[in-house]
């Protein structure tokens, strides 16, 4: 399936992801996935394509942000739809990828 | 309505008030009314006269290492406010003072159900060491002092009134610690994800009932002889234990095996297997806890603790005690030093 789409995480939304919540602060995974996740998304799937998210130059990805977003979005639309549309690139720190990975097979599961 | 009108209902119900005001009922609370503020004003003037209660702090004041001692000593001048006493916080002459114990001060002083607006003072410590990290600290940033204790700011210490997370002071506590003790400004992402996390479980630990947000603190502190970085985050919640989530897992374990110590519940905490069945999203929630757990891990962090009502957790020996005093809220400290 051809990548026709991406999301650069730093440039944007923030390269430090906050909260769960909007409620919670800034940067949350909430606003992420309102923002940009969600259309971004749906459009993939709509156009049948991909969409690339770039994970580099950020501070981190707190559990309750990734939870908050791509968990969400993994739960609504379940794991296989959204690997099926979603890419991910991480040249800095593969760890970072297998948990947002785990999060989307599993958001239910809280093993580390 | 005309203008006849109007004045006859405005001298009705003038009437009716000036009759009300001649009546029995009505001249008993006044007079009450009068009495409570006179003896409220010679209460006042009574407390400003009085003197302050010396309350000496233990010679070891190291939260983190001497837990139950200064617990109990923040615990005891509790109850001397409540007792409407003025308190001296006498910390002249102790021997030890850590950055930890810094942060739980400020966040007790500056916390109304603490000293019930009860007035304080103190003295730095005369240590000469010890002094310079109490001034150097940012403590007087917060109180009401001299000018001059102001000058010697070279610590983070934040106090978070709004929201409960923020990334950007998360950022920003992460670059002040990274540069003196790892030597780098490059993301160090286990270091960010605690700092966020903590942030966030501020909420998640706060009682029911606690409609207002929850005000969390935290110290940098670079320290030039050992160059790691000691970081304290503090909110004085109603502690894990004690909020809700947790005390309903709890009672569903004592009505099976009847009153089981918080120490028993420890290990299930930190695998989050504690979890909401009424909150939002609680299906994908809890996973805070279980990062701050396996980040610790790593060998930047030198030493891990968490402090939350009367449990001490060492996450890097897996070990826990339990306290004899308990602490109203959350603490964590940790240290970070390069390995390289």
């Amino acid at each position: 399936m051809e990548i026709k789409d991406k999301i650069i995480v730093r440039n944007d939304f923030s390269d430090t992801p906050g909260a769960r919540y909007k409620s919670d602060g800034p940067n949350s995974g909430e606003l992420f996935l309102e923002l940009l996740l969600t259309e971004k998304f749906n459009n993939a799937v709509i156009g049948n394509y991909k969409l690339l998210i770039d994970l580099d130059g950020v501070w981190g990805y707190p559990s309750s942000f990734v939870s908050g977003s791509f968990g969400k979005l993994s739960v609504d639309n379940g794991a296989e739809k959204v690997l099926k549309h979603i890419e991910f690139k991480s040249d800095e720190n593969s760890i970072r990828l297998e948990n947002i990975l785990k999060e989307i097979k599993n958001p239910k599961k809280k093993d580390q | 309505m005309s203008k006849k009108e109007k004045n006859k209902k405005y001298h009705k119900i003038r009437s009716v008030y000036q009759a009300k005001r001649r009546t029995k009922k009505w001249k008993e609370r006044k007079r009450k009314a009068l009495l409570q503020k006179k003896q409220g004003f010679v209460a006042k003037q009574k407390y400003m006269t009085k003197p302050y209660t010396n309350h000496k702090a233990p010679e070891d004041m190291s939260f983190i290492d001497n837990t139950d001692e200064v617990l109990e000593y923040f615990n005891d001048a509790k109850k001397l406010f409540k007792d409407k006493e003025k308190v001296e916080f006498d910390i002249k002459d102790i021997s030890n003072l850590t950055p930890d114990t810094i942060t739980l001060m400020i966040a007790k002083l500056k916390d109304v159900s603490y000293t019930r607006k009860g007035e304080f003072k103190g003295e730095a410590p005369k240590e000469p060491k010890l002094r310079k990290l109490f001034m150097e600290s940012g403590f007087y940033n917060f109180v009401a002092t001299s000018r001059q204790n102001k000058e010697k700011t070279k610590n983070l210490l934040h106090k978070e009134a709004d929201y409960k997370v923020r990334p950007n002071i998360a950022k920003q506590a992460c670059l002040f610690g990274m540069k003196h003790a790892l030597g780098r400004t490059a993301p160090f992402e286990p270091l960010y994800e605690i700092l966020v996390e903590c942030m966030q479980n501020t909420n998640n630990h706060a009682s029911a009932n606690d409609e207002e947000k929850l005000k969390w603190w935290m110290f940098v502190y670079n320290c030039e002889d050992t160059n790691t970085s000691k970081y304290s985050f503090l909110d004085l919640g109603v502690g894990i234990f004690e909020s809700i989530i947790v005390k309903n897992y709890i009672t569903k374990f004592a009505k099976k095996l009847g009153a089981v110590p918080n120490t028993h519940f420890v290990q299930d905490l930190l695998n989050g297997n504690i979890q909401s069945r009424i909150d939002k999203d609680n299906e994908i929630r809890g996973k805070g806890i279980p990062q701050i757990v396996a980040h610790s891990s790593f060998d930047e962090f030198a030493k891990f603790q968490i402090i939350t009502n009367d449990v001490k957790i060492d996450l890097k020996n897996k070990t826990h005690v339990k306290l004899k005093n308990s602490l109203s809220g959350t603490f964590y400290y940790w240290e970070i030093k390069n390995v390289a």
